[in-house]
């Protein structure tokens, strides 16, 4: 049963034809990852699955829904949410306040203005909840640009989870950690997200990819080249040939 | 570098916020303890104080670089004065409300027109759109007296007829009141969420917040109560003039903003005390060589009081009382 | 019809005044990115030194002279004294140069008192030439002249000289440009001095034009400049040209049929411009 559907999408700029013919789906619960070699693309399809970018054709559905012409803030309150490469956070804002930012987006009393964002004790409970589940409970008044990057990247990832999306995209998730925040990391996210929460996620790192993923995209040059199991895709001739180049011999 | 978070006790946190109360203390008793011509400077503080907050909202906490909203102050003052002239109407309860009512539109056709920029063309057009009601009160001259502005405003009737230091009275309640609600409307999703857009707007779009939609709704709230300070403050000068429009009295209102302490509300209406009082003091000594004081005063806030003096008053007196966490 | 050809002609000639105020500010800001409000107080600086000195000494020229370098002093100032330590940070540059306009304005109230001047013009230019029921000086047919000169000189300048490919890489890539060998900020501030003598040169010569000048006309004037760059585009002499023509000659149509529209054109303009395309004019789209 798929939950996202993306039907031939194409995206370019200036003379720059970035992705051609993506066509994929992602099942409910699934968990994907989108692999390719650098500049293949992988953060603008995150970035046209968001609604970041517009695609020039196609068409992406989300649990039913044609969300192709609709802005980031719609498909949030689809149970779409996305977190990113380069950590994103709301720099001079606490640990606490940026995840309960991240709880009342999707909130129908996120035009409240005049009650205090702290009287909503059952959001504050899942913050502190949240941080706890990531060790910042202790660093909830820290402004978030005070965090070391590991723990940037701990929020980063906590700020996607917060909303309980049915659809969770996720930009190199692992990016600029050591092994062992790597492995904390995918704990986390084994842990908190929802067995039937659909995870698209993009990754260099193969470790994560191998662990975490039951069906892996490659992407070349703008295009899915081979898509399958783990065990088949490191089997797949035209995806060695990419990574390590023209062998002699397997 | 960790931050603990040691419990503060009731008792040092009612030490914290005593000053507070000396505050409001010191404005009760204003009109008891000082010369008329001292109350009329405070309650100019109130009104610009008010403004000055406004413009808070939107530049401090939403990020706008607003440099409209004297014209916005302006347009409720003028629709105020027009109101009470024309048709005669004394209570403060149907003139207020109109002249409130122009800002909030004119509120918004700024924020609609400027939508979809930042920063310095936000700047800008707030800015064109500004001058350009300036120059509607200079040429329109049947209805806003052009120049010479429009004079003869008497104190407005409340239930009953307000005179000068009732009036102050008047001015301070609507004044604490206003800063009360805002003070609510920072702290609420709604001014949490222009705050996160602030700092980051395309995570804030992704998280599920619309954007666009809330900058115009904040600029248009900010709006009213620029308006409303307006309003306070043409009943206060018996009249308003154009030059209480133009870019130079929108630049004002943003310095006071940035020597109080950007996006902290409360350094807002500090730093209107403190531009004011400036004013008056300096003018005394050289009245025609102020400007050159006021000119400045803009240079040295931009070079030694960028993060603005609240914030450094209330660390110090963080400080002073020993309470628990100061930010470095 | 002698009413559309005085106008339009009149309107080049207010043009070209902007156009010389402003290509300075323009090119400025699409270089350093310094938004310089005070720009316009350069311009009251050249016109006043150079009306007080061609008035005392009787001689156009050496009013020209002096008011353009009191104009390229002050820029001189402005930029080293101050705006050097704001780089990239636009808010502080625009409260900074704001704070400048008020103690550039008192400092002329109190050395040359409220009472506008008239500008200076040589005897030679006084003479005018009828169009119609309408007199147009040989002044302003002058200024108009001149400005196209000059104009084509600068565009040559920015086109087909080594400091202008300098300053127009810049614009695009100033890392590039240093590493080139090339010391950018020297360029940087060489445009800036020299955008500056533009603005005094506008002042003493474009004064005439005005209709004089006064007390407020350096705060003025930088509203139109702001709004010749916008409607134009930034950052080059072919931006600042169009927006200053069409600016000039739109304000001068307006001032002959409908006076009461004048004041507000150029607002209109920058609005509709800012909302249609930002980059202006001539501006490259991003």
């Amino acid at each position: 049963m798929a939950i996202l559907t993306v039907e031939n999408i194409s995206f370019g700029y200036g003379g720059l034809q970035v992705l051609q013919g993506m066509t994929f789906h992602v099942k409910k619960g699934e968990k994907v990852a989108l692999i390719g070699p650098n500049g293949a693309g992988k953060t603008t399809v995150l970035n046209v699955l968001s609604g970041l970018l517009r695609p020039l054709a196609g068409k992406i559905e989300l649990a039913g829904h044609d969300i192709t012409g609709e802005p980031p803030h719609g498909r949030a309150s689809l149970g779409l949410s996305r977190s990113f490469q380069v950590s994103s956070l709301f720099p001079k804002m606490t640990v606490l306040s940026n995840v309960l930012l991240a709880l009342h987006g999707t909130q129908r009393n996120s035009y409240q203005m005049l009650r205090p964002i702290a009287a909503y004790r059952k959001n504050v409970e899942k913050a502190e909840e949240l941080l706890t589940s990531i060790d910042l409970l202790s660093k909830r008044e820290t402004l978030a640009r005070s965090l070391s990057h590991g723990e940037q990247r701990r929020l980063e990832l906590v700020l996607a989870l917060a909303s309980d999306p049915a659809v969770l995209l996720l930009d190199e998730p692992t990016a600029g950690l050591t092994s062992d925040e790597s492995s904390a990391l995918a704990e986390i996210l084994r842990s908190a997200s929802r067995k039937d929460v659909a995870v698209l996620f993009v990754a260099h790192d193969l470790d994560l990819v191998f662990t975490v993923a039951e069906r892996i995209l490659v992407l070349y040059y703008g295009e899915i080249i081979a898509e399958g199991t783990p065990e088949e895709i490191q089997r797949d001739q035209s995806v060695r040939e990419i990574y390590l180049g023209k062998t002699k011999s397997a | 570098m960790t931050q603990g978070n040691k419990q503060i006790s009731s008792g040092k946190r009612l030490v914290f916020y005593a000053p507070v109360l000396l505050v409001l203390l010191f404005f009760a008793g204003v009109p008891w303890f000082l010369d008329t011509p001292i109350v009329s400077l405070i309650t100019k503080v109130l009104c610009f104080g008010l403004l000055a907050m406004s413009v808070d909202i939107a530049f401090g906490y939403t990020g706008l670089w607003t440099f409209g909203h004297a014209a916005i102050f302006g347009v409720a003052a003028y629709t105020c004065a027009i109101v009470v002239m024309t048709a005669k109407i004394t209570s403060f309860w149907i003139a207020a409300p109109l002249g409130i009512i122009a800002a909030a539109v004119v509120s918004a056709i700024f924020a609609a027109v400027a939508a979809r920029s930042s920063g310095l063309y936000f700047l800008l057009i707030t800015f064109a759109l500004g001058q350009l009601v300036y120059s509607v009160a200079v040429q329109w001259k049947s209805v806003t007296h052009g120049d010479d502005g429009l004079w003869g405003i008497p104190y407005p009737d409340i239930a009953f007829s307000l005179s000068s230091i009732t009036y102050y009275y008047f001015t301070l309640v609507i004044v604490v009141g206003c800063a009360l609600l805002l003070y609510c409307f920072t702290r609420s999703p709604f001014g949490y969420s222009l705050v996160g857009i602030r700092e980051n707007e395309v995570r804030a779009r992704t998280m599920g917040y619309n954007a666009g939609l809330r900058k115009i709704i904040g600029f248009v709230v900010s709006g009213l109560f620029a308006g409303l300070a307006g309003i306070l403050y043409v009943y206060f000068n018996g009249g308003i003039a154009p030059e209480n429009v133009g870019m130079a009295a929108s630049g004002m209102a943003t310095i006071m903003v940035i020597i109080g302490g950007t996006g902290t509300l409360w350094g807002a209406f500090l730093g209107s005390g403190v531009v004011l009082l400036l004013q008056y003091f300096i003018s005394l000594v050289t009245p025609s060589r102020w400007p050159i004081f006021l000119g400045a005063i803009f240079i040295a806030a931009v070079f030694f009081a960028r993060d603005g003096i609240f914030p450094r008053l209330v660390n110090i007196w963080k400080k002073v009382i020993g309470y628990g966490d100061i930010d470095g | 019809m002698d009413v559309l050809v005085v106008s339009v002609l009149s309107g080049f000639s207010y043009g070209m005044v902007l156009f010389l105020l402003a290509t300075g500010l323009s090119i400025v800001l699409g270089l350093m990115g310094v938004v310089n409000l005070a720009h316009g107080m350069l311009f009251m600086i050249g016109a006043y030194m150079g009306i007080t000195v061609g008035n005392a000494t009787g001689s156009f020229v050496l009013g020209v002279i002096c008011g353009v370098v009191a104009a390229g002093i002050s820029g001189l100032i402005i930029e080293r004294g101050f705006l050097r330590r704001l780089y990239k940070q636009e808010l502080e540059q625009i409260l900074v140069t704001f704070g400048f306009i008020y103690i550039i304005t008192n400092l002329h109230l109190w050395i040359y008192g409220p009472y506008p001047r008239s500008g200076i013009v040589p005897p030679l230019l006084k003479h005018a030439v009828t169009i119609g029921r309408y007199d147009v000086t040989f002044y302003r047919l002058a200024v108009i002249v001149v400005g196209a000169l000059l104009c084509a000189c600068l565009y040559l300048l920015q086109e087909k000289t080594k400091i202008g490919a300098a300053i127009r890489a810049g614009m695009d890539d100033p890392e590039m440009v240093y590493a080139s060998g090339i010391n950018l900020r020297n360029v940087n501030i060489a445009a800036f001095v020299f955008g500056a003598l533009l603005a005094g040169f506008a002042g003493v010569v474009g004064a005439p034009v005005l209709g004089g000048v006064n007390i407020t006309t350096g705060g003025d004037v930088i509203f139109v400049a702001i709004a010749v760059c916008i409607v134009g585009g930034v950052g080059s002499v072919q931006g600042a040209l169009v927006g200053a023509l069409l600016i000039g000659v739109i304000t001068s149509l307006m001032q002959a049929y409908l006076p009461s529209v004048a004041i507000y054109v150029m607002y209109i303009l920058m609005v509709i411009i800012l909302i249609s395309k930002p980059s202006g004019i001539i501006g490259k789209t991003s």
